[in-house]
Order: structure tokens, then C-alpha cells, then sequence
């Protein structure tokens, strides 16, 4: 059919249907152009004046954060206040350029309500400034007295406005400060992070703990209101055109009354305490010591408030518990007793300690007297020293084995808890030791490792999860303190934390395991660790003091308790450390025995600290009477 | 057919068009998701920009083979077409929300197979004409050739993606404009799909703004009436043809079509009626009169005007219309894309882009006119009647004259498949350009 001979072009019809066509798209075109033209240049002052009066501005409705529970899902732990802000449209203000005038009129008069200084109030529109239709919020939590000053003369005061805005309270703040965080206006380097997640400049944001890495479920969505202002600033017509959409409530594995005794059994020691559930890693309380009040950092962070608390010399900010090392000290002879009993050492092999043990040219010395014969139960019993100086330098290879050991009890890596800024801690290796400190290890070394007071530092969350693991037999599940994610609304449960996961498993016999429980149930029942001493409670556990460099020791002390317990999840596993505190035993293991006593027999702190002065009292009773009877 | 690459030839006027209209679209994409303050764009420019690397792609495969290739293939391609759109039914999804099923998701890419499908359908309505010939001024052979058109038509509506099927109507309207249907066939057509549409229109505007006065509202309201109106025209029509059997003359059978018409009218009409949902009924009150629905719908429509009009002369600056920075505009990225554009750029720049417009009809118009075969011309016929259609339909939308119906402006607007599926009709017009005087 298909014709190559003649073009469609050569016949006259063809022809003029296509012109046709032409002139009618053309014609198209040109009724497009009129009508542009008409729009563009006929009607431009008018719509250029609608434009400038195109009051009608989007303003954002702020959502409720979403409230945090403790794991009893009664009493928040953070909950939100109503609080008036006063804002700030800038479009509405009056121009700088045209009515400075009036503007300085303004801000001044705006200065003496609002009891700031105009350099404040100048400051946050222009810090705070996205895009000149967004309110800029001049002050927080302003009485209503203050609003009615303003509302009295609005018409003097165009594009001032007043808004709610949820305020975070938090109810435990100096106890849960590090774990719960707090909110702040996000930072032009956040925005920019985030720009993708629907922040805009002035949102409030999570700036760590909780409120930090949970800031997607508890922010919320915010809706968007309508509102037109006629030219005395009147609102004359607003409507909800986007509802808002309230965060999701956390509810988070910590027990609010174990977080309370053992903030108030810490009292003012530096340190952190942990307590978690071995067989879940579920953690119940996570306290770091001292907190700070989050409450003071509503809103925008109070600058003089925080620099204060930014230097002081406790470093309040400083979630110790998993940012900051420490040597592991004694406890770690748990880990050298590992490798040794591992390599195929004999538990029931004896070595004597007389005080001090001679390596090389330096004479390196047991924390008591001296202990006489000693084998493996006693010297961790004990917490010889001695005995593990001689052991570690029969386990071959040497240092090798027992760093292994360290790593595969999970020194030396996060634990991936759900907080941010947690501390890897460190294990030394041959390698940096050589880098270091320009010489190979030496023997030196390797005893030093074996009682914790080398190189290796671990944070307090790494050496809860070590103690887990002996607990559970050489299984470690990951710390975590998000429970469930809910909706108030429908009361209903939309995420629950998978829980259980698999932090590290070990290729430790069980053999080894029951050595150490029973060495650490006797640390407590008659070694160092007797303050923590229960009649009615098995507890296992490991005192340590670690030496340092400024000041005393820092004092350890790792256990979980029952020990005895039938049902797995009724154990608990809780590790304190105060910093120059002292001894382990003496400071660290009243603390975790507080915590046990009020957890398991409901006993007050006092009742707690009267029964173990009372041993203490016997104790020294009897050591007196064998001294005066030998 | 030797093939003779001296013999190419190529419209560089017309590439350099439309290669500046896809870089006014980038632009102004640019700006419809840039944020003052933190001065960065939303991913959906560069989005774009990917889309337009694959839309150069997929031009320089079209022009590479013979537009006579793909006429061979038609029946496939049209059948690949109407697959894709029965599973856009079955797994597709939607975007914008409010039931519009119109996107293939495959992986990171959507797609929206009713784009392409246009293409695929000038392709075989071209083949299909240009086989009929002279035999198109046939009554008959004019309706079977609408019957191509019904399946995607069908598919689309159903998704329910009315602006996009109506392109087919200016398509195919154009083409057999341009292959030689009668005038009066055509003319007939057009009061047909008038009554059809126009009646709709004016039912929904007084039914939804409650002024139900006057007699003739009243009878164009009323199904039933409209009915027997139809049933009573038609026993006419059948009449007068029946008489034209008795008496041999040309007038009783032109009488009888005349008279059909407008039953056939009347029954689309109340279909329509029936089948119209309130949200399209109150996008035609709007369109009617926006200002009514101030802070609802027809916000948009005079948020839109305000933004255009404000431009004025000389616009207001790049990155710098407050309208367009307001999100008072939803589909400021699409469907309001000139609205940005107005604003920044004002009348000098609505001109510029109006002369870029001009251009490629005029130079689209003349690869029509000057094709080596009616083919040829049909295809560039088809792919010139839907630019124009979009133009007008989207500046139209823009500027308060022509109802909200989310078509995309072609080049400018934001969106992958309606970009990639204009750089291959382009393709396909550069193909027809090409080769006039290869043989």
C-alpha cells in the first residue's frame, strides 16, 4: 500500500489540511499568549497587590512528643507540659528597609513584656529564621498574663503571635537524664542531615539519649493550619487543613524503682551503675552519676545553664556507664582463669602467695598480706593476686591466649545498646604495645593483664554483658531498653523490640562456667565481695579496684543474683562502678547489695547498710579475738 | 531501500528547542523543591535529571531504526501497551492518592505505562490509516477507527485517569483530520462528545452549587427526561430512514444521522452523569467559578492566577517567587509547574517559552508537511496533536481557563515517564525528519 512515488505533500487536500492544522495549534498558542499577557500585564498590579496581601499564611501545628514509660506502663517518665510560647512571623513584621522605625518600636516594647533584651529577641528571629512565613518562636513558656499584655494592643504588634507548644517534663531527671536525653531546636548542621526527614528550621529534635535515637516514633507529624490576619492583625478566618498526627509513646525495658535505689544508694559517688536481665538483655536501669536536670534545657538550651553544667568538674554530661573505661581490675581474673582452665590448666593446682611475686627486676605486689597456698577457687575468692601472676605466666602462649579470651567475652566492641556515643574500650595487642610504648610485650606486661591493670579498659555496659555471659553459660544477648513503641490512642502495641538478640556466643566448656559460678558465689558468701551478702538471696559476683593515675581506685564490683533461681528471667545481673572511690568490696558491692535487697525483700537502703555494718562489726569482732588468740 | 546516511538530515533549529525546554524544566524543578534556608534542592531534581540521561538514551534508539520498523511491530508494541496497563489494575499503584492506580513500580523506577501507550497507539492508528487510504471518507471505516483508540481508553479510564485518556481524543481526532476523514464526519463527532461532555458540565456546576432554576437546567438534570427525548429522536431518525427507502433521496438519510446524533449525545451524557465522582463534579464547579471554594479547592486554581499574575512583566527572580516558595501549590512540580515559571520569570519569560512552544509546533508541523510518506506524516500528526493538547491543557489549567485535570506540560514538568515518553516521540519525530529523503 504504501506509495514511495508520491509524498503526501504534493496533494492538494494533504496541503491544506495541514495548514489548517497549524493555524489551529498555532491559534492554541496565541490564546495561551493573550491570556498570560492578560495575566502578566493587565492584572499584574492587582495580583501583585493579592500577592503581598495573600495573608493567608500555613502555619505548622506542633504535635505532642510521644510520652516515655518505664516497663510497669504507669507513670511517664517524660511527659508533656502545656506551655505558651510567643512567636514571630517575619513577613508580618514590620520591613526593615522601609519601617525600621516601627520595627525597633516593636521589638523594644516586645523587650520590656517579654523581660529580654532587644539583642535577644533580634537574634532568635534571625538564627531561627527558614523561610520568612514560618514563626520563629521569641520565648517559651510565657504566663498568660504576659499574652494578655500583648492581645490588649495586637494591632500594635503585627505578626506577633502566641501558640502552644508542648514542653518536655522530665519526672526522674537527675536519675535518668543520660539514658532519656533531652530536645532542643535543631542545628543548621542537623538540618542539613536530616533535611530528607521532613525537619524544618526551628523543629524540636531529640539531641541524644532516647529522645535522640528514637526522635522518628516520638516527633510525630506536624499538621498545618490555615490562618488569614486582616491588616490590623486580627485573625479572621483559620482552618485546620492538615491534622497533626501526636508521636508514639515509648515504653522502655527500665524499672523505675530499681533506677531510683540505685541512684540513691550511688548518693554522690562518680560512676555508673547497671542492672540488666541476662537471660534477655533487657536493660532495668542504666544510671550514670551525677545527672543533670534535662528540664533546664527546654525549648532552646539555656546557654548560661548549660555551660554551667557543661564545666563542671563531674562532667554531669558524661554518660559514664557507656562512654566512659576503665580498667576491669580483679574481675578480670575471671577471664585469666578462663584461658588457664581452658588451655587445660588443673583448677586444683596450688601456688603460694607471700605477698609479692618477683618478675624480672621488679617486685610486683598482692593487695593483702599474704594469702599462703592458694588454687584456683580460692585465688579468685581471694582476689589473690599473686596466685593469677603466677598463672598467667604458665598459660601458653602467654598474653595471646588470654587477650582472645578478652575479645571473646566481648571486650573491645560495642555492645550496640540503643544509645548513641557508646565507647568500643580497648584491647591491647602485641603489635600496639610495640607501636606504643617502643618495646615487644613483656612478662611485665602479661601479669599486669592478668588482674586488669594493663592496657585493656571496658566500659561498665561491656562488663555487665561479661557477667551475663557467665550467668547464661557463655551467651551474651544485646543490651537493649526500647520495649515497645504504642499508640495512646488506640492503646495498642505497634512495635515491640524483637528482644534476644545474640550479642556473642563463646566456645567456653561448661566445665570452666561452673568453676567460676561457684568461685564467684563464694566471693560473696565469704571473699571480698561479702557486702553484697544476702541470707535470703544467692548472689555470685567479683569485686575489683582498679588502679589509677589521679586520685583513689575506682571500685567494681559485677554480679547477678539469684543465683540459685529456678526460672532464668528472675535473674538480674548488676554492675556498679564509683570512680576514686576506693575498694570494690567496701564501696561498689554495698551498692549492688542495696539494689538486690530492695529488688528481692523489699528492704530500704538503710536496712540494707545497717546489716552490713553489722557484719562488718563481727567481722572485725572475730579477726580481733584470732589475733588475741594467736 | 539503500540506506544513504549523506541523505540525513537533521532539524537542528528543533533539537536546540526542545533541548531548551528540557533546561527551562530543569530549572524550574530546581526551584520548586529548593529550601532558602538550608539552600539545597529536593531529590527530585536530580531524580529528573537521571530521567532525562535515560530519555536521551532511549532518543537516540528511536531515531536509530526506521519509524517503518516500528509501524511492522505496531501490533506488538500495542499489545505490550495494553499488558502493561491491565497490570498496572493488577499490581499497580498509586501516588498522588485518591485511588488513582496509574504507576508500575519496578524496583526504584515507577512508571506509568499510559504515557507510552499514547505512542503505541498513533503508531497502529497511523497504520491502520494509512492502509485505509481514501477509503477513511467511508462512515464506516471512520467509526471501526475509532475502535483502535477504546481499549487504552478503557484501561485508563478505569484506573481512573481522566486527563490522560481525554489526550486520546485530540490524537486521534488530528490524525484523521490529517488522513482525510470528511469534514462532516468529524463536525458530527465533535457536537456528539459536545453534548456528551457540555451537558455533564453544566448538570454538575448547578447541581453541586444548589441553583437548580430554570426550565432548561431542569430537563438536562433530568435523566429521564433526556431519555425519552433520545427515544423519541431516534424513532424519528428511524422513520425518516425508513422513508428514504420508499423515496430515493440523499436528504431523509442526512436528516436520519443528524437526528441520531443527538440521542447518542443525550445517553453519553447521562452516563457521564452517572458515572462522574463528586471529587471530578466539584473540580468542574471550581473551574466554573474558583473563587466559591476559596480555601478549599479552588485555592489552588487562584493561588495559581495569584502567583502568575504577580510575576508580572519582568518576574520576581530565579529562587525567588514567595508563592512558589509558600507550598501554597501542591503539584507546584507538576501540574502548576508555570505557575513557578510565571512567577520567577514574569511575561518576558512566559513569552520566551510560548516562542519555544511556537517553534516546535512550526517546526513539528512542517515534518508533517514535508514527510516522505503518509506514514509518516500521520505519526507526526498524532505526536504534534498531544503536545498541543498538553500545552493547552496545562498553561490552560495554569492561568484559570481550562479545568484541573493533572496533565503535565511537556518537557517541564516534573516526572520520569512523561518526560522519557516526549523524548521518544521526538525521537520519532527526528525519525520521520530524517529519513524524507532516504528511499
Amino acid at each position: 500500500m504504501q506509495n514511495y512515488s508520491i509524498r503526501p505533500g504534493q496533494k492538494a487536500v494533504f496541503r491544506k489540511r495541514v495548514t489548517s492544522f497549524l493555524s489551529i495549534c498555532l491559534f492554541t498558542i496565541l490564546v495561551l499568549l493573550f491570556r498570560i499577557a492578560y495575566l502578566q500585564i493587565i492584572m499584574a498590579d492587582m495580583y501583585s497587590n493579592r500577592a503581598d496581601a495573600n495573608r493567608v499564611r500555613c502555619l505548622p501545628i506542633i504535635p505532642n512528643r510521644g510520652k516515655v514509660y518505664d516497663r510497669h506502663y504507669k507513670i511517664p517518665l517524660i511527659i508533656n507540659k502545656k506551655s505558651l510560647c510567643i512567636t514571630v512571623v517575619p513577613v508580618s513584621l514590620p520591613k526593615v528597609k522601609t519601617d525600621a522605625e516601627k520595627r525597633r518600636k516593636l521589638i523594644e516594647r516586645l523587650s520590656v513584656i517579654l523581660q529580654m533584651s532587644t539583642n535577644d529577641i533580634v537574634k532568635r528571629i534571625e538564627n531561627d529564621k527558614g523561610d520568612i512565613y514560618t514563626p520563629v518562636v521569641i520565648k517559651e513558656n510565657v504566663d498568660f498574663a504576659t499574652i494578655t499584655k500583648i492581645a490588649e494592643d495586637i494591632g500594635d504588634f503585627p505578626g506577633v503571635y502566641w501558640e502552644n507548644r508542648p514542653a518536655r517534663i522530665y519526672t526522674m531527671t537527675n536519675t535518668l537524664s543520660h539514658l532519656l536525653g533531652y530536645t532542643g531546636s535543631i542545628s543548621r548542621s542537623e538540618l542539613r542531615l536530616f533535611s530528607k526527614r521532613g525537619y524544618r528550621p526551628g523543629s524540636v529534635i531529640g539531641k541524644t539519649g532516647i529522645e535522640r535515637i528514637y526522635d522518628l516514633d516520638l516527633r510525630g507529624e506536624e499538621g498545618i493550619l490555615e490562618r488569614e490576619v486582616n491588616a490590623r492583625n486580627h485573625v479572621t478566618y483559620q482552618k485546620i487543613r492538615k491534622r497533626q498526627v501526636n508521636g508514639r509513646s515509648l515504653v522502655l525495658a527500665i524499672d523505675r524503682n530499681i533506677q531510683h535505689i540505685a541512684q540513691t544508694a550511688m548518693g554522690k559517688n562518680r560512676g555508673a551503675v547497671i542492672v540488666s536481665k541476662p537471660a534477655t538483655g533487657e536493660i532495668l536501669a542504666l544510671l550514670s552519676n551525677p545527672g543533670y536536670n534535662a528540664n533546664l534545657f527546654y525549648g532552646r538550651i539555656n546557654e548560661k545553664e548549660f555551660s554551667k553544667i557543661n564545666k563542671d568538674i563531674n562532667k554531669p554530661l558524661f554518660n559514664r556507664s557507656i562512654q566512659a573505661v576503665y580498667p576491669p581490675s580483679s574481675i578480670f581474673k575471671l577471664v585469666t582463669a578462663t584461658a588457664a582452665l581452658e588451655q587445660g590448666f588443673s583448677p586444683t593446682k596450688t601456688y603460694y602467695c607471700d605477698g609479692g611475686f618477683m618478675c624480672g627486676n621488679r617486685y610486683f605486689k598482692c593487695w593483702f598480706g599474704h594469702h599462703g597456698r592458694q588454687n584456683m577457687t580460692l585465688g579468685i575468692i581471694n582476689s589473690c593476686n599473686v596466685y593469677f601472676y603466677k598463672l598467667s605466666l604458665e598459660i601458653k602462649p602467654k598474653a595471646a591466649t588470654i587477650l582472645r579470651y578478652a575479645k571473646m567475652y566481648g571486650f573491645g566492641k560495642k555492645t550496640g545498646i540503643d544509645l548513641l556515643g557508646e565507647s568500643r574500650g580497648f584491647v591491647p595487642t602485641m603489635k600496639w604495645k610495640k607501636k606504643q610504648a617502643g618495646r615487644p610485650w613483656l612478662d611485665g606486661d602479661t601479669l599486669n593483664l592478668a588482674i586488669g591493670q594493663g592496657d585493656l579498659l571496658v566500659t561498665p555496659i561491656q562488663m555487665n554483658t561479661f557477667t551475663s555471659s557467665i550467668y547464661n553459660n557463655g551467651i551474651a544477648y544485646k543490651p537493649y531498653i526500647l520495649k515497645e513503641v504504642r499508640s495512646i490512642k488506640e492503646n495498642k502495641v505497634l512495635m515491640r523490640n524483637r528482644g534476644k538478640q545474640s550479642l556473642f556466643t563463646t566456645d567456653i566448656s561448661q566445665k570452666t562456667f561452673r568453676l567460676l559460678k561457684s568461685g564467684m558465689r563464694q566471693v560473696v558468701s565469704w571473699g571480698t565481695g561479702r557486702a553484697a551478702f544476702s541470707p535470703k538471696v544467692v548472689v555470685a559476683g567479683k569485686t575489683g579496684t582498679a588502679q589509677n593515675t589521679r586520685g583513689k581506685s575506682h571500685a567494681w564490683f559485677t554480679c547477678y543474683a539469684p543465683a540459685n533461681a529456678k526460672n532464668p528471667e528472675d535473674v538480674i545481673s548488676i554492675t556498679v562502678i564509683c570512680e576514686n572511690a576506693g575498694g570494690g568490696g567496701a564501696i561498689a558491692a554495698p551498692i549492688a547489695a542495696c539494689i538486690i535487697r530492695a529488688h528481692f525483700e523489699n528492704k530500704t537502703i538503710q536496712e540494707t547498710m545497717q546489716y552490713i555494718w553489722k557484719q562488718w562489726a563481727a567481722a572485725s569482732k572475730k579477726d580481733k579475738k584470732k589475733k588475741q588468740s594467736n | 531501500m539503500a540506506k544513504n546516511r549523506g541523505n540525513f538530515h537533521i532539524d537542528w533549529v528543533f533539537l536546540l528547542t526542545v533541548l531548551c525546554l528540557i533546561i527551562i524544566g530543569l530549572f524550574t524543578i530546581y526551584s520548586t523543591g529548593y529550601n532558602q534556608k538550608i539552600q539545597q534542592t529536593e531529590k527530585n531534581f536530580y531524580l529528573q535529571l537521571v530521567w532525562f540521561a535515560i530519555g536521551v538514551f532511549f532518543f537516540l534508539l528511536t531515531i536509530s531504526t526506521s519509524y517503518h520498523k516500528y509501524v511492522e511491530w505496531a501490533m506488538y508494541l500495542y499489545g505490550i501497551g495494553l499488558v502493561l496497563l491491565l497490570a498496572v489494575l493488577v499490581i499497580g499503584k498509586g501516588i498522588k492518592g485518591g485511588g488513582v492506580r496509574s504507576w508500575l513500580v519496578l524496583g526504584p523506577v515507577n512508571f506509568q505505562p499510559s504515557e507510552i501507550m499514547k505512542l503505541f497507539t498513533i503508531i497502529i492508528m497511523a497504520k491502520f490509516l494509512n492502509v485505509l487510504g481514501s477509503e477513511i471518507k467511508n462512515l464506516r471505516n471512520f467509526f471501526i477507527s475509532f475502535i483502535i483508540v477504546l481499549p487504552p481508553l478503557g484501561l485508563i479510564l478505569i484506573q481512573p485517569d481522566f486527563g490522560t485518556a481525554l489526550v486520546f481524543a485530540p490524537i486521534c481526532l488530528a490524525m484523521l483530520f490529517i488522513a482525510g476523514a470528511k469534514v462532516s464526519h468529524i463536525g458530527s463527532l465533535l457536537t456528539l462528545s459536545g453534548l456528551g461532555v457540555g451537558i455533564p458540565l453544566i448538570v454538575a456546576y448547578y447541581k453541586e452549587t444548589g441553583k437548580m432554576t430554570g426550565w432548561l437546567i431542569q430537563i438536562l438534570a433530568n435523566n429521564n427526561i433526556l431519555i425519552t427525548i433520545s427515544v423519541v429522536l431516534s424513532i424519528i431518525a428511524l422513520i425518516a430512514f425508513m422513508i428514504n427507502f420508499f423515496v430515493r433521496t440523499r436528504v431523509f438519510i442526512k436528516f436520519a444521522l443528524a437526528l441520531v446524533i443527538i440521542p447518542i449525545g443525550f445517553s453519553s451524557a447521562v452516563i457521564i452523569n452517572s458515572y462522574l465522582k463528586p471529587y471530578q463534579r466539584k473540580r468542574i464547579v471550581i473551574f466554573i467559578d474558583p473563587e466559591r471554594d476559596y480555601y478549599g479547592a479552588g485555592f489552588n486554581i487562584i493561588q495559581s492566577k495569584i502567583a502568575i499574575g504577580s510575576g508580572g512583566l519582568t518576574g520576581k527572580g530565579y529562587l525567588k517567587g514567595p508563592q512558589n516558595q509558600l507550598s501554597f501549590l501542591p503539584e507546584k512540580r507538576t501540574d502548576f509547574v508555570f505557575s513557578s515559571f510565571g512567577e520567577e520569570w514574569g511575561f518576558i519569560g512566559s513569552m520566551l517559552l510560548m516562542g519555544l512552544y511556537f517553534l516546535l509546533i512550526y517546526r513539528g508541523v512542517m515534518i508533517i508537511y514535508h514527510a516522505r510518506d503518509m506514514l509518516g506524516s500521520l505519526i507526526a500528526t498524532g505526536i504534534m496533536g498531544m503536545f498541543v493538547f498538553h500545552i493547552f491543557i496545562n498553561i490552560g489549567m495554569a492561568t484559570g481557563m481550562m479545568p484541573v485535570t493533572g496533565l503535565p506540560l511537556p518537557f517541564i514538568s516534573y516526572g520520569g515517564s512523561s518526560l522519557l515518553t516526549n523524548l521518544i516521540a521526538i525521537g520519532l519525530l527526528f525519525n520521520i525528519e530524517m529519513r524524507r529523503y532516504v528511499h
